[in-house]
Formats: C-alpha cells, structure tokens, sequence
C-alpha cells in the first residue's frame, strides 16, 4: 500500500529514534558490563572503591553520550511529546518526595535501615521509565 | 564568599534551566544510559553468592 509523504516521513523519523534509543542503550550496557564484570568489590559494599580513572572515564562517557544523544534527538519533538515527558518526570519526583522522606522517618524511629541512595536512585529511574512508557502509549 | 554565593547561584538556577528547558530533550537519553547501565548489578548476586554468608557481628 502507497503511503503519503508524512506518513515516510514519520516512520523514517521513528526508525531514527529507535536507532538512536538503541546505541545509548548499548553504550550504557556496555559501561555497566564493563564495571560490573570487572570490578571485584561488591556493589553494596559501602567502603569499596572504584578505580578513581574509571570514574573519571565513566563521568565523561554519560555527559559525551547524554549530550551527543540530546543533540542526535533534536527537533523530533511535538509538544504532546513534551508535556508527556514533563509528565512523567513529574510522577517519579513525587515518587521520590514520598519515598524518601518516609523512609527517612521509619530510620529516625528506628524501625529500618538509614535511607540508601542506590534503591532511591533505582526508585526515581523505574518511576521515570514506567512514567514515561505510559504516557506515550496509553 | 564570592566563591560560595556564586556556586549558590549555579546550584540553584541549574534545577530551573534543566526543568524547564533540557528536561524533556535529556529524560529519554538519560533514561537509556540508566537503563543499560543497570547491566551493572547482574553480576551482584553471583558475587554475593559466591562470598558465602556475612560473618555475624562481633566473630569477624
């Protein structure tokens, strides 16, 4: 079936994204393979230390990627797309203004462990990500 | 004290500038990175598993 000029368009601009999507996926799976498969020292542990040049590595591998990434995405944004955006990173701060400050409270009483910044960050990605996935196709 | 009030500054505007105006562009990137370098934490249980139980409070 022939399709219309915006319709090519629109699936080319689609096929674009996923590209794009995909390559940070990978360069993130890549980084965390790489750190997770040959670091040693347990994740949880508190007073384990990373190598102090592969942090450095690391930090500039998210700002290369997060702004080649933004760059390679711009302009493929309708104003739908934005509020949706905005949306969901609304959701997953309230998340964390719930969260944390309960969390923070139950410590202070004594009930749970102090307030860890990993399950927090993992809490705000997740609401982050599930936000996202269903303000875009609800 | 300049140098503190001007780091104030940065900290406290850099929230406004990446709500309003990189927030949108960022979010999906930033969410990608995260997502693949969640890779990080498959190796955790075999680590886990492979150190043997924690040794109690006060015997290590």
């Amino acid at each position: 079936m022939l399709r219309g000029e915006g319709e090519r368009r629109e699936a080319a601009a689609g096929r674009r994204r996923v590209m794009i999507y995909g390559a940070l996926f990978a360069t993130g799976l890549l980084a965390g393979l790489y750190v997770g498969g040959s670091d040693p020292a347990p994740l949880f542990d508190r007073e384990a230390r990373w190598n102090p040049a592969v942090s450095l590595v690391l930090v500039a591998f998210l700002i290369v990627a997060t702004t080649a990434g933004n760059l390679a995405l711009r302009g493929s944004m309708d104003e739908v797309q934005r509020q949706a955006r905005y949306k969901a990173a609304a959701f997953a701060g309230t998340a964390y203004l719930i969260a944390y400050p309960v969390w923070f409270i139950l410590w202070k009483g004594r009930f749970v462990a102090e307030p860890e910044h990993g399950p927090i960050f993992i809490l705000f990605w997740l609401c982050l990500a599930g936000a996202s996935l269903w303000y875009r196709f609800r | 004290m300049l140098k503190l009030i001007v780091t104030a500054a940065v900290l406290t505007a850099l929230p406004f500038l990446a709500a309003g105006h990189l927030q949108p562009r960022l979010s999906e990137p930033l969410q990608m990175l995260g997502g693949g370098g969640g890779a990080i934490y498959l190796f955790e249980p075999v680590r886990l598993v492979s150190a043997g139980p924690a040794a109690p409070v006060g015997e290590a």
